[in-house]
């Protein structure tokens, strides 16, 4: 899907490499991705391709700023509520607008759920909409009731809203993480094998989740090993064999 | 909210015991809300910054601004002894590692807890023990111990007293120096907890002194890297302990056992 003139990007990485150095293994280099540069419209899924290696996690955590970049910026369109449409480099930004945008602009859903002992997974769920509300009760229970959507969804039994999801099957947790993205769209979603240790029809409803924020919009960027879900829900692929670092002398 | 001015700014701040210097030009901004973790091994200076920050022990040099209420951002050092007193049992909390320094072991946990409420200048009796049994199940604790002392209350017991006693004036900013060390894990897992959803819940900005990478990763949303007084590395803590850069975070990274 081409965007339509005057479309401008949401994100836009531009000459972004990474490399880790080891200082306690004798300093060695591990230089992962280099000159990653494309630009990422609304509405749009990029698939990320490449076998395993090849820096697609390192790109979506270079993205969400976890990972610090090398080189080169990440420039992603922010509402700060002063200027709408104004844009944050990821690679730059201060901590307080690294925060702000990962409250409003980009949601992530790692492969992996940290959990906090003792949060029931509803909570766990609602949280990312009650960011900046206070304790409005008012809040509480919209975000509790959209949350439950997503659970039901989901298929997460009744019996374990109220139970922290520590003690949760790999499946769970991941189904957790996902609700826990989804109940708010973002400008721009980051999801790591999303559907990695899902069941079909639990995949099945993951696809149709992607397909209807990217239809409102938001601009997913992930990593789908399965062909198959890929071929349903990606309208562009990115060759990370562009990114690849060239040969080092160390 | 980058433009928002910070509640703390931090300059300078040097401190020396005798010929070495504990805590070396250490600066840094704190935004209302925030928490951030300030990790090292002991001996870092980590506990002396703390103390210098929150007024207790006047640094050799540097500067300490808090955003008071009334009057804009005021160093600390510069408030004359009975307003930086005031501030402390107001607008500021500090939790010690051990709660017997912080708490008044031989009075009821509810007086502990109103202690700060009559410091400022609330006389009613029956308010103050109803706004200590109020904060007292805010930190779990069964009310119904509320004429105990803490002598009588496990470790982890008296660590939630010695917040909801810290909490009850509603700070805006808390101190805490290793809150959850010297507890059982079971009960260290509730106390984070406890103070994960309180630090969320009121918008408290705290600054956590820890050697443990854990308690930085639930509580904290930044982390400054402490090693022979000086800060080696900053930044989100994901990033910090995700894509540690200075040899020390990785080397105090990488000997974390994971269970």
């Amino acid at each position: 899907m081409m965007p339509g003139v005057g479309v401008k990007p949401v994100l836009r990485a531009s000459g972004l490499s990474k490399r880790f150095v080891l200082h306690n293994q004798g300093g060695v280099e591990l230089p992962v991705l280099e000159g990653v540069a494309f630009e990422a419209f609304p509405g749009e899924c990029i698939a990320l391709d490449g076998p395993s290696g090849a820096g697609k996690s390192t790109l979506l955590k270079l993205i969400y700023a976890n990972y610090r970049a090398s080189t080169g910026s990440v420039h992603v369109r922010h509402d700060d509520g002063v200027q709408a449409g104004a844009e944050v480099d990821m690679t730059r930004a201060s901590a307080q607008t690294l925060l702000a945008v990962r409250r409003s602009t980009i949601g992530y859903v790692s492969q992996f759920l940290r959990t906090v002992p003792r949060v029931g997974s509803l909570d766990v769920v609602a949280e990312p909409l009650l960011a900046g509300t206070g304790a409005d009760p008012e809040a509480l229970r919209d975000a509790h009731r959209q949350a439950q959507d997503l659970l039901l969804r989901l298929r997460i039994p009744q019996r374990l809203w109220h139970v922290a999801p520590a003690t949760f099957s790999g499946g769970e947790q991941q189904r957790i993480n996902l609700a826990r993205s989804f109940v708010r769209d973002w400008p721009v979603l980051l999801l790591d094998e999303p559907t990695a240790s899902l069941d079909a029809s639990n995949s099945a409803t993951v696809v149709a989740l992607i397909n209807e924020v990217r239809k409102r919009g938001t601009t997913v960027i992930g990593i789908f090993h399965d062909a198959h879900i890929r071929e349903q829900v990606a309208t562009r692929v990115l060759d990370m064999g562009c990114f690849q670092p060239g040969p080092r002398s160390r | 909210m980058t433009d928002n001015p910070p509640l703390l700014r931090v300059q300078g701040v040097t401190m020396h015991y005798g010929a070495r210097r504990a805590v070396d030009d250490v600066s840094f901004d704190l935004w209302p809300g925030e928490v951030l973790a300030v990790v090292g091994e002991s001996g870092s200076g980590k506990t002396t910054l703390l103390n210098a920050v929150a007024a207790r022990v006047k640094p050799d040099a540097g500067r300490v601004g808090f955003m008071t209420r009334h009057d804009g951002m005021v160093d600390v050092y510069s408030m004359s002894e009975a307003q930086r007193r005031l501030l402390a049992r107001t607008d500021w909390g500090y939790v010690h590692q051990d709660a017997v320094q912080g708490l008044r072991m031989n009075v009821s946990a509810g007086a502990n807890v109103g202690e700060r409420l009559m410091a400022l200048g609330e006389r009613h009796y029956g308010r103050i023990r109803t706004e200590a049994a109020n904060w007292l199940q805010r930190v779990e604790m069964d009310a119904g111990r509320i004429d105990d002392t803490p002598a009588t209350f496990s470790g982890g017991m008296r660590q939630r007293l010695q917040i909801a006693r810290n909490l009850v004036t509603r700070p805006r900013l808390v101190f805490m120096d290793e809150p959850t060390s010297g507890l059982d894990v079971s009960v260290q897992a509730k106390l984070l907890d406890l103070l994960r959803t309180l630090t969320r819940g009121l918008s408290l900005a705290a600054i956590v002194v820890t050697h443990d990478l854990a308690v930085a990763r639930l509580l904290a949303h930044r982390m400054m890297v402490m090693k022979e007084g000086r800060v080696v590395e900053t930044g989100l803590t994901d990033q910090v302990l995700d894509d540690p850069q200075h040899p020390y975070t990785q080397l105090l990274v990488s000997s974390v056992l994971q269970p």
